[in-house]
């Protein structure tokens, strides 16, 4: 397989599209910028990207990870013989929230055979977020356990498609077996609105976690 | 490193290079020196701007994509190479000098403080 590698590249001004932040973010050598991130988890064609899009300054994009064999053979791809890699798409997005702090969003491949590159995702995370889609509730599992697993504070965001609200947030909680300092809300994924309010639940109970040790 | 160019109607397609992936870093999947993370942010140097002339074409593309902060994720969406490759030239072109690396939560960052400049930008988007 061959690549395009290189598109057309102004030879002086920063790329345009979804290369540059805003202006607002300083450069120079002396200025220490931090990256921050937050995972968006949940199954299959839940709504990751869009909640990923509705907020991020620039248009969410993908980079491809290779997944190897070794890690491929624990759950459950079916290999085939000869072929000892394949690649995994992670969509992801920007927020700059102030002059040195960026957050990024990265969206955790849905399926269950890749659990396993959930790790590098996770690693460093301030916090995920679990999307639901309360018709596909199973979908959910993992994500939920992985994050329990891993300690990492999640929030539980039920996706409300069309604006209708399904289930009682009550049996939700009890369908996914959160315990109650899990927050739980709802939104609808193309609303920036409601996709910043989640970011927000999840920081506060991340910081709510921090502080008490 | 050669890079293969493909023709099109008999004539070179001017600013489109073709080339396999892993052939930009020797093969490699690693660095030979630190992996920067996905999510660590790289802008290029002085030094990394004053070399673009000399450098292959590939790491010419990398110092112009890095003049604003981007992470290493965004520098293989970019470019159109896989996670690992843009990873192994971020990390080698950072240990050679011609990058900026900031890393995320580096050694004695309090999360506290981290979470709650998280907050006061997330409220006041």
């Amino acid at each position: 397989m061959a690549y395009e590698f290189s598109r057309p590249l102004p030879a002086t001004d920063p790329p345009s599209a979804g290369g540059a932040l805003p202006s607002r973010l300083p450069v120079g050598p002396k200025v220490k910028l931090l990256p921050v991130k937050i995972v968006v988890a949940g199954g299959f064609g839940v709504g990751k990207t869009t909640f990923v899009g509705s907020i991020s300054e620039i248009t969410p994009l993908t980079t491809e990870a290779a997944v190897t064999a070794v890690s491929a053979g624990l759950d459950d791809v079916q290999l085939v013989r000869g072929k000892d890699t394949t690649t995994v798409a992670i969509d992801f997005g920007r927020v700059t929230l102030d002059q040195s702090l960026v957050l990024y969003l990265f969206g955790a491949p849905g399926q269950n055979r890749f659990l396993f590159m959930w790790d590098e995702i996770v690693t460093g995370a301030i916090g995920a977020v679990v999307l639901v889609d309360t018709r596909r509730l199973a979908d959910s599992f993992h994500a939920v356990d992985y994050f329990e697993r891993a300690r990492i504070p999640f929030v539980v965001a039920v996706n409300c498609f069309d604006g209708v609200l399904a289930h009682e947030p009550d049996a939700v909680r009890r369908a996914l077996a959160v315990p109650d300092e899990v927050p739980l809300v709802h939104l609808d994924a193309r609303e920036r609105e409601g996709t910043k309010a989640a970011l927000i639940e999840v920081t506060k109970h991340a910081l709510a976690r921090a502080r008490a040790g | 490193m050669s890079l293969e160019t493909h023709a099109s109607d008999g004539e070179q397609v001017r600013g489109r290079r073709f080339v396999r992936p892993y052939a930009l870093t020797g093969g490699r999947a690693r660095s030979d020196r630190t992996n920067l993370t996905l999510d660590t942010l790289i802008l290029s140097t002085a030094s990394g701007s004053a070399v673009v002339p000399e450098l292959p074409p590939e790491r010419r593309d990398v110092i112009r994509l890095c003049a604003t902060a981007i992470s290493v994720a965004e520098l293989s969406a970019l470019l159109g190479v896989p996670l690992g490759v843009a990873r192994v030239l971020a990390s080698d072109m950072h240990g050679e000098g011609y990058l900026d690396a900031h890393e995320p939560m580096p050694e004695g960052t309090d999360l506290t403080s981290v979470l709650e400049r998280v907050l006061d930008g997330l409220r006041v988007l």
